[in-house]
């Protein structure tokens, strides 16, 4: 077994990620666009975006892991890049954690990156907290696109599948979502929220590249 | 040992529920009539727990109890197939998913409608074991979704087991993180660590109830199976034929 | 006229409510199986009668 066609897959999603001329921009238009538009929905009292700003970045998040996963493996499957994969002696699943890895770092962590501004304009206290919610953000979006990236593998060959990752993919998102929110706001009983957080995380990368790995199997035949 | 090898072999499956279909069908639906009857006529009401209307408790427990246990056999069907390609495993594995889903979603109705009453809301955000069943309704949703959109049943089956089989790793974790999330809500009251606490009155007819309810639900489940292998059989003559012509 | 339903308090309507929900889904869910169950196997039938009529 050779690492070099998992740093290759790595590589190539990078690279795709800026092909289109806007890479990480695309994604944080998006999250931000989604986010902004909640207080023009629901009004602008202060104390109400305060409450309410966590939990919406947590579902910009979620959205737009979605939308940005939708061609990830579709691509490779009509390019062939699949078929070359599974020639190859690197494990199938090390090279799907490696291309969703790479998804995260142009689409993911840029919006973790992004979240204390965000924030900001939901009205929280500037302070450590946000470098804190920025960690969680990435954390929990790591998770996202892990089992965002299953719901992609397993309709790579259906087309127009974005509303059938969402499907497939949100109610993996609970327990993210949950202990994510319940880390940052610090709630009664939340003390293990940030531990939980975590091991939740762990277990959607021990898991979700080998159900990956069959998903693309799967599309390959 | 004989009874799992004739749920291996769909000619031997076809035989055996010949008979045991029609035995669950028909034993089904007297439990549910007496849990019924128990239910609406004989049980008293509790006050404790708000008068009659604990008497939904008899359609709603059983509910429940099969949405989770559906998922699960799901599941279990799923990674059967997955590992053994027994032909009938998936074939199950597909049956399940729209009545788990009917099941689920008759429970989360259910659940509605003795809320309104209780706490006051048609949906209580704060009650762990309703949000939990929300989310394996959509679990049921997506696998169902998925399997519709593959192009070949092989496809199908494959996509299928890979998803209930993540699903089910997940279930655990999605009731643990909504129990985490909520603290607002009765513990499970049939089955407790000091054993049955539910007084007995409660407990026969609703145990006997959520037995029709599973007996029912083998029985469709059995029939759906019949369905599918007689498709695929069509569809395998449909094969022969053009191929011949 | 109803007598033979039982007497059920103010929350009456919830409760028929539920059961009425339950007859509709599980009802639903035996006819509809059902009615599958019938049409493959009449479909398998009609194939295999079409079968023998080419041979």
């Amino acid at each position: 077994m050779s690492p070099a066609p998992i740093l290759s897959a790595f590589r190539q999603a990078l690279g795709e990620a800026w092909a289109g001329g806007a890479g990480a921009l695309l994604p944080l238009g998006f999250f931000a666009g989604a986010a902004v538009l909640v207080p023009l929905g629901i009004g602008t009292e202060p104390g109400m975006l305060r409450a309410v700003g966590p939990g919406i970045l947590w579902v910009s998040l979620a959205l737009s892991s979605l939308v940005t996963l939708e061609r990830i493996f579709q691509a490779d499957v009509e390019d062939g890049a699949l078929d070359l994969w599974l020639q190859t002696s690197a494990p199938v699943s090390a090279i799907a954690a490696a291309k969703t890895f790479a998804h995260w770092l142009t689409a993911g962590l840029p919006l973790a990156l992004m979240s204390p501004v965000l924030a900001l304009m939901f009205q929280a206290e500037a302070g450590t907290d946000l470098l804190s919610g920025a960690l969680i953000y990435g954390l929990g979006g790591l998770a996202f696109f892990f089992w965002g990236g299953v719901g992609a593998a397993l309709s790579a060959t259906v087309r127009r599948g974005g509303l059938l990752i969402a499907l497939i993919a949100l109610p993996l998102y609970v327990p993210t979502a949950i202990f994510g929110s319940m880390a940052m706001s610090g709630a009664a009983g939340g003390d293990s929220a940030p531990l939980l957080l975590v091991a939740s995380t762990l277990f959607s990368l021990a898991l979700a590249p080998f159900a990956m790995a069959a998903a693309l199997r799967l599309a390959a035949d | 040992m004989g009874m799992l090898s004739a749920f291996a072999n769909p000619h031997r499956f076809l035989a055996l529920s010949n008979w045991l279909a029609p035995l669950f069908y028909a034993l089904g639906a007297v439990l549910i009539g007496w849990g019924l009857w128990q239910g609406l006529y004989i049980v008293p009401k509790d006050e404790y727990q708000g008068g009659d209307i604990m008497r939904v408790m008899f359609i709603h427990v059983p509910a429940a109890w099969l949405a989770m246990a559906s998922y699960s056999a799901m599941a279990v069907a799923s990674f059967t197939w997955f590992i053994w390609r027994h032909e009938l495993a998936d074939i199950a594995a597909k049956a399940i998913a729209p009545l788990g889903a009917t099941w689920t979603a008759l429970c989360l109705a259910t659940g509605s409608v003795w809320g309104k009453p209780t706490w006051g809301t048609w949906w209580q955000w704060d009650d762990a074991r309703m949000m939990s069943v929300l989310f394996l309704l959509f679990l049921f949703l997506g696998y169902m979704a998925l399997r519709a959109a593959m192009d070949s049943r092989q496809k199908a089956a494959r996509a299928g087991a890979i998803l209930a089989m993540v699903g089910g790793l997940n279930v655990p974790l999605i009731k643990f993180s909504v129990d985490m999330f909520t603290s607002l809500h009765q513990d499970s009251s049939v089955i407790t660590s000091e054993g049955p606490k539910m007084a007995a009155v409660y407990l026969w007819p609703l145990l006997m109830s959520g037995l029709g309810h599973s007996l029912l639900f083998g029985a469709l489940v059995m029939t759906l199976m019949r369905a599918e292998i007689w498709t695929r059989r069509a569809a395998r003559q449909r094969a022969r034929l053009l191929a011949g012509a | 006229m109803m007598d033979f339903l039982p007497h059920l308090d103010k929350n009456a309507a919830y409760i028929w409510a539920c059961y009425g929900l339950g007859l509709v889904l599980i009802g639903g869910a035996v006819i509809g199986v059902v009615l599958k169950a019938r049409a493959a196997k009449s479909a398998l039938e009609r194939m295999n009668v079409s079968d023998e009529d080419a041979s």
